[in-house]
């Protein structure tokens, strides 16, 4: 508003009219680039963002501003926004829209303009391809200015935005540039040739020769400049740069540290094409140890020897010794940088590690992150049987009270090498096993499913360490059980990232349980079968993940199978009532999978009519049935297992329509449902309803959802009416459980089939059915076919298949 | 991301300087980061291209999480793995309450690089009179102005604190005049 002030009277030597210093003041707002009362400058918007309750709400308002602003044709007001535009790259905020305003202020003639235009065009014209296009004619014109910095923001924009279009069109100007009388124009246009013959190998020819003239030039900052292209090109195109071997080699006298370094590197990359470059080279490596004073200088050498000079052995002589020494200096920097030369030296010399042994493992304890890390990570790889327990044994007390990640990669570290070469590396695994508690108590939730299979791995693997297995899973068990499932006690909220994950899923409770439910001695589990009755119906147990509640499950009917061998059954009568009630109360708390659900039917079948079978013969069977040892299996083979034609196990279940409609025409059918009345007519003591859907045959389930609608209300009425525990929510299997005397006679055997089944053909006669068949006797079964319990039985997946 | 870490003689055998994206193993300075103890931003400025800003993105995070996990007696470098798949080297140092960041590939020579920042430090202290934290701040395209008389395409071109406070003076003088 203040701009439209007309021009007031002039001041006289008598009086100075206020009005005009009024006027006058008016351009002091301008001094502040783009800045006026009404917009905003970069000051005004830091200083907003600073202030403000709501620094996102504020710079979307300067962001808005910018965007209009930037549009005018002033270049001044131009310049503004752009300056400010430098602060929302800062603050995250996307700028690449604003491409074409930064060539039209690149075009202005002022400095000032020219070179924020420059400086911003190179964060944003990189990912604009087709503004990269309108630079030329801009570049062009700005390398033949009269004015130095001119062309110095000119070149470092064009090394930013180098493309192999423009590279040809900039190639004509490189060797006026080049030889320009100004070192900061050479220096600028020698890495701008870098950049060329990285986007553009075909000039590499050209400027190859450009850039070795410039490795001796007269100001060093050209020589650095030259002498960090050279390397880099060197990489691309080594042929070219043989020549520049000589100048190079003279480049390690130079004062300079950057400059040597650069230079070695150079050469070092160019001993493959010239090998006879070699002796000398180490002749002057040798010297230059002695001489220099500079550590960076020096630990360049030890790093190229190591490197490419392993075989010459007064070289790496003179590393061994030296490294010992970085590797104890006070600075944690030079501590660090040993160390990597450590690890590289280490690699090809595996058997240095005893001697750095002990430098290692006091490196790790007090080092920082950074040197735990990279000491973790030198052991791991060169760790061999002689050292690993040694090192170990150092590691293991680091885990108490260390942080979430240290934990981490101590115990993959040993996980790794304890893992390496089928355990190759472990000669005592009862030291190993008396670790192992420590381990799995200071655990991260990371490492658990590893630790949990490597635990259970070496069990089964290992015969003679199956007790102190069970003794230590015992232990745990007794002891830790709820420590097992959440643990925030040793990880510092702060740190980690994923907080989510902090809770356990119960990998390691499973491999606990299955390893106390295969390998436990009668002994261990007459002591201890209480406690895991106990432990099953904790609460905590629904957390697990379901290949944990099998294991759980499995080991207490294991274990009950176990013990009730050689023991009468009327002294386990307490003992089966106990575990139906774990049966029980796993049904309703944790039956959330099909195959839990498959598991506890099961079972619950058996151990719920115990009276009714014979029961040795019975105890008999199901404990050779968990008698044989499982060993691990490697998962190729297991694609060697070729399922059964009949198996249909690709396809998809499909519902045809018309077969569905003519099933219900079906006779089978309508006998089923009949069927369904008698008993439920009867106030039948068992469950006749159709079982629940599984994984049955189409046909049949789809028969049993059909026909079942018909009779849910009096199914209901007799399960209210139920008052033993075998009404359930479950569904027995009928051809295998029922009270005896019951009238089968109209009864049809409704059996599910496993979808692992495909032994049709091995079904004994008459006692499996797999159709629905009209009037079929059966008597209630005394002793159980071996060969149909074997059928149904479900063998379960270790723990860690679940995983 | 496809190319296979190469060494310098296959790249050779192969010669494809076009193809090949530049990040491969060329022994330059990738970024340069300026941040404060809050993790905000004083100074961006990369030199590599990252195929997209997500990346961008993440590298700033996990910078930002790296130097803060320092304490003050720990050495200055960390090794990151996580953006760019490839293994770079992250040297850090830190002045009052910015914490100065050089991104580059792990076969540079990191206690060069070290002395690198502290010249870069010298310089702006020379140029600010006893620099701070705001002087940083409010003045973001005259830090780069610096920088750029140093680093170029991460590339170094300049160690002597002289000259540079000597070429950036009179380019201060003529944006001034202009």
């Amino acid at each position: 508003f203040f701009l439209m002030i007309r021009r007031p009277p002039r001041s006289t030597p008598l009086y100075s009219s206020a009005a005009s210093d009024v006027y006058k003041r008016q351009h002091l707002y301008q001094i502040y680039p783009g800045g006026d009362m009404l917009r905003k400058n970069i000051k005004d918007v830091i200083v907003g963002c600073r202030n403000e309750k709501n620094p996102k709400e504020f710079l979307a308002i300067c962001l808005a501003e910018a965007k209009s602003e930037i549009k005018e044709t002033d270049l001044a007001v131009k310049y503004g926004a752009i300056l400010k535009l430098l602060y929302f790259y800062y603050e995250r905020i996307d700028i690449i829209w604003a491409g074409f305003h930064i060539l039209e202020l690149i075009s202005s003639t002022k400095y000032s303009h020219k070179r924020l235009g420059y400086l911003v065009g190179s964060f944003i014209i990189p990912y604009t391809k087709e503004l990269v296009i309108m630079s030329p004619s801009q570049l062009k014109k700005d390398f033949r200015s009269k004015n130095i910095f001119d062309i110095c923001s000119a070149i470092h924009f064009a090394a930013s935005v180098c493309t192999k279009e423009l590279s040809f069109t900039i190639e004509d100007d490189l060797q006026r540039l080049i030889t320009y009388s100004k070192p900061c124009i050479r220096k600028r246009a020698i890495v701008l040739c870098r950049k060329l013959v990285l986007t553009n190998a075909e000039l590499g020819e050209k400027i190859a020769k450009m850039l070795l003239d410039k490795l001796l030039d007269e100001d060093t900052g050209v020589q650095i400049a030259a002498s960090s292209a050279v390397l880099d090109c060197a990489q691309v195109l080594p042929k070219l740069f043989v020549e520049g071997i000589p100048p190079l080699y003279k480049l390690l006298d130079n004062k300079n540290n950057w400059i040597v370094i650069k230079a070695l590197q150079a050469l070092c990359s160019l001993l493959e094409v010239e090998p006879r470059l070699k002796g000398k080279l180490e002749e002057k490596m040798l010297e230059i140890l002695e001489s220099t004073k500079a550590l960076s200088v020096e630990l360049e050498i030890h790093k190229q020897i190591v490197k490419r000079f392993s075989t010459s052995s007064s070289l790496l002589g003179k590393t061994k010794t030296k490294i010992g020494n970085y590797v104890e200096n006070s600075d944690p920097n030079i501590r660090y940088t040993g160390l990597l030369v450590l690890k590289k030296l280490l690699k090809s010399h595996r058997d240095l590690l005893i001697i750095y042994k002990d430098k290692l493992v006091k490196l790790f304890v007090s080092g920082d992150a950074a040197i735990k890390t990279r000491t973790l990570e030198i052991i791991s790889e060169n760790c061999t049987t002689d050292t690993f327990q040694e090192i170990a044994d150092e590691l293991i007390p680091q885990l108490t009270g260390g942080s979430l990640i240290l934990r981490e990669e101590i115990i993959n570290t040993l996980l790794d090498i304890i893992e390496a070469n089928e355990y190759q590396n472990v000669k005592d695994f009862e030291w190993l096993f008396t670790n192992f508690k420590l381990f799995i108590l200071q655990c991260p939730p990371s490492c658990e499913y590893r630790l949990a299979s490597v635990i259970q791995d070496i069990t089964i693997r290992i015969e003679d360490i199956r007790n102190d297995a069970c003794t230590l899973s015992f232990e745990l068990i007794q002891k830790h059980y709820l420590d097992l499932f959440y643990s925030d006690k040793n990880t510092n909220k702060t740190e980690g990232t994923n907080l989510v994950d902090v809770s356990y899923n119960g990998h390691i409770i499973g491999a606990l349980l299955y390893i106390v439910g295969e390998y436990a001695t009668l002994k261990q589990i007459e002591d201890h079968i209480e406690l895991v009755f106990e432990k099953s119906m904790v609460p905590e147990n629904k957390k697990l993940k379901e290949g944990a509640k099998i294991a759980m499950l499995l080991t207490v009917v294991k274990m009950f199978f176990k013990h009730c061998s050689e023991r009468p059954a009327d002294k386990i009568k307490e003992i089966t009532t106990k575990v139906a009630a774990i049966l029980d109360w796993y049904t309703d708390q944790m039956a959330e999978s099909l195959e839990i659900y498959e598991l506890l039917n099961f079972y619950y079948g058996i151990i719920s009519n115990f009276e009714t079978f014979n029961y040795e013969a019975l105890v008999k069977l199901m404990n050779s049935c968990f008698e044989e040892e499982l060993l691990p299996v490697h998962a190729k083979s297991q694609s060697l297992i070729k399922p059964d034609e009949k198996l249909k196990i690709g396809e998809k279940m499909k519902i045809n329509q018309k077969e569905f409609d003519v099933l219900k025409e079906n006779q089978m059918v309508k006998l089923l449902i009949e069927v369904e009345k008698m008993n439920s007519g009867g106030g039948g003591k068992e469950e006749s309803k159709t079982p629940p859907p599984r994984k049955a045959i189409a046909e049949e389930k789809r028969v049993s959802a059909e026909g079942g609608k018909e009779i849910t209300e009096p199914a209901e009425e007799t399960k209210d009416s139920a008052k033993t525990k075998d009404k359930k929510a479950f569904k027995v299997k009928k051809g295998f459980v029922l009270p005896p005397g019951a009238e089968m006679a109209d009864q049809p055997q409704v059996e599910i089939q496993l979808a692992k089944e495909d032994n049709d053909s091995q079904a004994p006669k008459g006692k499996k059915k797999v159709k629905v068949k009209k009037k079929e006797k059966t008597t209630a079964l005394e002793t159980p076919d071996p060969k149909q319990l074997s059928c149904l039985l479900y063998t379960s997946p270790s723990p860690r298949d679940r995983g | 991301f496809f190319f296979k870490q190469k060494t310098a003689y296959e790249i050779a055998q192969r010669l494809v300087g076009s193809e090949m994206c530049i990040r491969d193993r060329y022994k330059m300075i990738k970024a340069v980061v300026v941040m404060n103890s809050s993790g905000k931003l004083r100074l961006l400025r990369i030199y590599e291209e990252f195929i997209t800003q997500g990346e961008e993105e993440i590298l700033i995070k996990e910078l930002f999480s790296k130097a803060i996990e320092r304490k003050t007696n720990s050495s200055n470098f960390v090794i990151e793995k996580v953006v760019i798949k490839d293994k770079y080297t992250i040297v850090c140092r830190q002045y009052a309450t910015l914490i100065f960041m050089l991104v580059c590939d792990e076969n540079e020579n990191e206690l060069a690089l070290l002395d690198f920042i502290h010249i870069f430090v010298e310089v702006l202290d020379k140029l600010f009179a006893d620099v701070c934290e705001l002087d940083i701040l409010y003045n973001p395209e005259k830090i780069n102005y610096i920088l750029d008389e140093l680093i170029i395409d991460g590339i170094v071109i300049q160690t002597s604190l002289k000259e540079a406070v000597e070429h950036l003076n009179a380019q201060a003088k003529l944006e001034a005049a202009s």
